[in-house]
């Protein structure tokens, strides 16, 4: 008898549980859900934004896209969009964890240090996009005025094949460090000193210390910031349309880019569409492995 | 409490019916605009000269790919949010016309009798034989250079190409490391229609309405290699990416470059910053080929939703049709440096008075009718950058010529095919 009430009450608990994610999930299928479904739905049309019709064409938008004038495209945006991730996470992570070395001190001094280097993260990426457009100009801009004080020539940062995305990337290592410094700091407050004093026992110096003891304790932090950093700027937008449009020569047509001129200025939105809907599949596909691998190889005992 | 519930309520049922006839009164024509901040005030006067002023909204919605995006946009919500008169560019007007997107405007003309005898563009907002936007700018590619300069060391832009060797070594100043110091001529190579005078002048095709190019013949390359000579012996400055554009104002301003082309709608803006720095602006056109003496043309129409709720229509075509009579696009001509939408216009009282402030304009009113629109194609856009691309590889990366532009005449073609 008292098995069956207990019963019943997890059943009656396990319900109201689910009740109360109910509006989250309602949240979550008007807002992320329906889009995606929605998308997939217009990439098996031929809508041109300008035409009030939608006719059913099957996949002829994903013949395009795989066997058509879209594959050369579409693997070229792919590989810019892997590069300027690899650059983004690489140099965050590194300047991130350096400043987190750097900062780790609670003077005031060092508090308000720590605040102007999170704030970049924090201010529209177009107004800084706008400055940094103007710091990298070839003719006129501080970057090159430096450079020609030191004796050196002029670096055409945005308009040059060989260093528009690695502007790019230094812009946004720029904006991204300082957060990636209050994640480590934080996780580095976690670590507990008992590890470190051990070591210093046995003689590690701080070097030692870091590479044996902070580093793999750290990890999982690494890893959040490394799945987050990858999903984050592999929707790169902002800083592409201002700074560069996709230039020089389509050496920073990054994915997102690419999808927005093909829907807005080509309006050819379905095929953007079946673009857009094949980057989400890539999305979900490396979020997924990368939370499978993590599960199986990532310490959380700090 | 019932009677003073009673008067409290009549009270607000009469607020909400004049707030309401307000609503109504105010504001029922939407007109967006394209013009920078600085021609804001003036257009703001001219549409208060319109009898039904206060009926009107303006509002400033950005360049004019973003308003018809937004135009668009509104058009797949229902239509509610569209504008009542809206600008549309020249490339733009007949894919829009075919799909229905803006009204065709011959009821109207018919009903109004407006006259569009001398309306310069005209055929250009015209689809299937019917007018579906009437012309409200103009902008042609323009030379200004610097007269000051020019008087003082006896400097003549060349009318022919012929002339052009001469005029660069003669205009371009060398530092003693042999870097340029003044750059004779600037040719902003981040839009094709700055440079597609270039090919035009020596009838080479860009692309035709098949898609065809002949960028690639024998006269291309020898016209492209030439200019590449130029830049590489720093007479010429190739303008591309991101800062070209203020990179070419700030250096002409400076006196860092003798003659640069723009859009004759910027005429204002250098003449008023030349002049605080001591300088006069030039204006003339692009120097003649051997087969033509033309240059790019481009503009806007104002046009109306067709999707706009039916009983706004009328008030909507009366303000375009205010907007773009003769009279106030000159008014407007003369605070921008758009060109006069009307062949005749400059002939008015206040044309006369136009050229008489700006005497320079006369150059480019003389050679309207020899201005060329480009194509209209659904992939323009696209075939434009190709051409930009293409040509900076080939001037700033020496890139091999002939392979290049062999590329970019296949990948012409092959975006004409993909948008069949």
């Amino acid at each position: 008898m008292s098995v069956g009430i207990g019963k019943r009450l997890k059943a009656r608990r396990s319900a109201f549980d689910f009740l109360c994610t109910v509006p989250a999930l309602i949240l979550f299928a008007i807002f992320t859900y329906y889009p995606i479904a929605e998308l997939f739905r217009i990439s098996l049309t031929d809508w041109n934004l300008s035409r009030a019709t939608q006719n059913y064409v099957g996949l002829k938008n994903y013949e395009w896209l795989f066997a058509g004038r879209g594959w050369s495209q579409f693997i070229s945006s792919l590989q810019i969009t892997g590069l300027y991730t690899l650059g983004e996470v690489a140099l965050t992570l590194i300047f991130g964890l350096t400043l987190a070395h750097v900062f780790d001190r609670m003077t005031r001094w060092f508090n308000f240090m720590r605040v102007a280097v999170i704030m970049p993260r924090y201010i529209l990426v177009s107004s800084t996009s706008l400055v940094f457009m103007w710091l990298y100009n070839d003719m006129y801009g501080v970057f090159n005025y430096f450079l020609s004080l030191l004796g050196l020539s002029p670096v055409r940062w945005l308009t040059s094949r060989d260093t528009a995305l690695l502007s790019l990337i230094l812009f946004s290592g720029w904006r991204m460090g300082g957060y990636a410094m209050l994640i480590y700091l934080s996780a580095i407050k976690g670590i507990s000193e008992q590890y470190l004093e051990a070591a210093e026992v046995d003689g590690a110096n701080g070097w030692q210390k870091l590479i044996r003891i902070k580093l793999p304790l750290l990890a999982p932090t690494t890893l959040f910031l490394t799945v987050t950093t990858i999903v984050s700027s592999m929707k790169v937008f902002q800083q592409v349309d201002i700074l560069t449009q996709g230039g020089p020569y389509k050496t920073t047509m990054v994915m997102v880019y690419q999808i927005y001129k093909l829907a807005f200025e080509d309006h050819r939105l379905d095929r953007a569409s079946a673009e857009g809907f094949i980057f989400f599949l890539i999305l979900l596909l490396f979020t997924a492995v990368t939370m499978r691998w993590s599960n199986r190889n990532v310490s959380y005992d700090a | 409490m019932k009677p003073l519930r009673k008067c409290f309520a009549l009270l607000l049922a009469l607020a909400l019916l004049t707030g309401c006839a307000s609503a109504f009164a105010e504001g029922d024509v939407l007109f967006w605009h394209t013009l920078e901040e600085m021609y804001r005030a003036d257009l703001g006067e001219l549409v208060n000269q319109y009898e039904h002023a206060d009926q009107v909204t303006v509002e400033y919605q950005g360049r004019v790919a973003e308003i018809l995006q937004k135009v668009l946009a509104a058009n797949v919500q229902g239509g509610s949010e569209l504008p009542s008169v809206f600008p549309v560019h020249s490339s733009e007007i007949k894919n829009l016309a075919r799909d229905g997107v803006v009204e065709n405007l011959d009821p109207y003309i018919e009903k109004y009798g407006t006259d569009l005898t001398n309306m310069n563009m005209k055929d250009v907002y015209a689809y299937e034989g019917s007018q579906y936007g009437l012309t409200w700018t103009i902008t042609g590619i323009s030379v200004f250079y610097n007269k000051t300069i020019a008087e003082q060391e006896g400097i003549a832009f060349p009318k022919t190409w012929d002339e052009m060797d001469e005029f660069l070594h003669k205009a371009t100043k060398k530092n003693a490391d042999g870097t340029t110091a003044r750059y004779a001529m600037w040719i902003p190579g981040w839009d094709s229609y700055y440079f597609t005078w270039i090919f035009w002048n020596f009838g080479v095709v860009t692309v035709d309405e098949e898609g065809n190019s002949t960028l690639n013949s024998e006269k291309a390359a020898q016209i492209v290699a030439q200019v590449k000579g130029w830049i590489d012996e720093g007479l010429i400055m190739w303008g591309y990416g991101s800062n070209g554009s203020s990179n070419m104002r700030s250096a002409f301003w400076a006196g860092e470059a003798f003659a640069i082309f723009h859009t004759s709608s910027q005429y204002k803006n250098h003449y008023d910053n030349m002049l605080s720095r001591g300088y006069e602006v030039g204006v003339a056109v692009p120097p003649a080929g051997d087969t033509a003496n033309t240059t790019e043309i481009f503009g806007m129409s104002l046009c109306i939703p067709a999707k706009l709720d039916e009983s706004k229509k009328d008030d909507a075509y009366q303000l375009l049709q205010y907007l773009c009579s003769k009279d106030t696009d000159c008014a407007m001509a003369s605070f921008t440096g758009f060109l006069a939408n009307y062949s005749d216009a400059m002939e008015t009282e206040a044309g006369k008075a136009f050229l008489a402030e700006y005497p320079e304009m006369a150059n480019l009113y003389d050679h309207i009718a020899d201005m060329t629109c480009a194509v209209q194609l659904p992939c323009y856009t696209a075939i434009t950058d190709v051409m930009e691309e293409g040509l900076a590889q080939i001037f700033l990366e020496n890139a091999d010529m002939q392979a290049t532009l062999d590329y970019m005449v296949d990948e012409i073609a092959g975006l004409y095919e993909d948008s069949l």
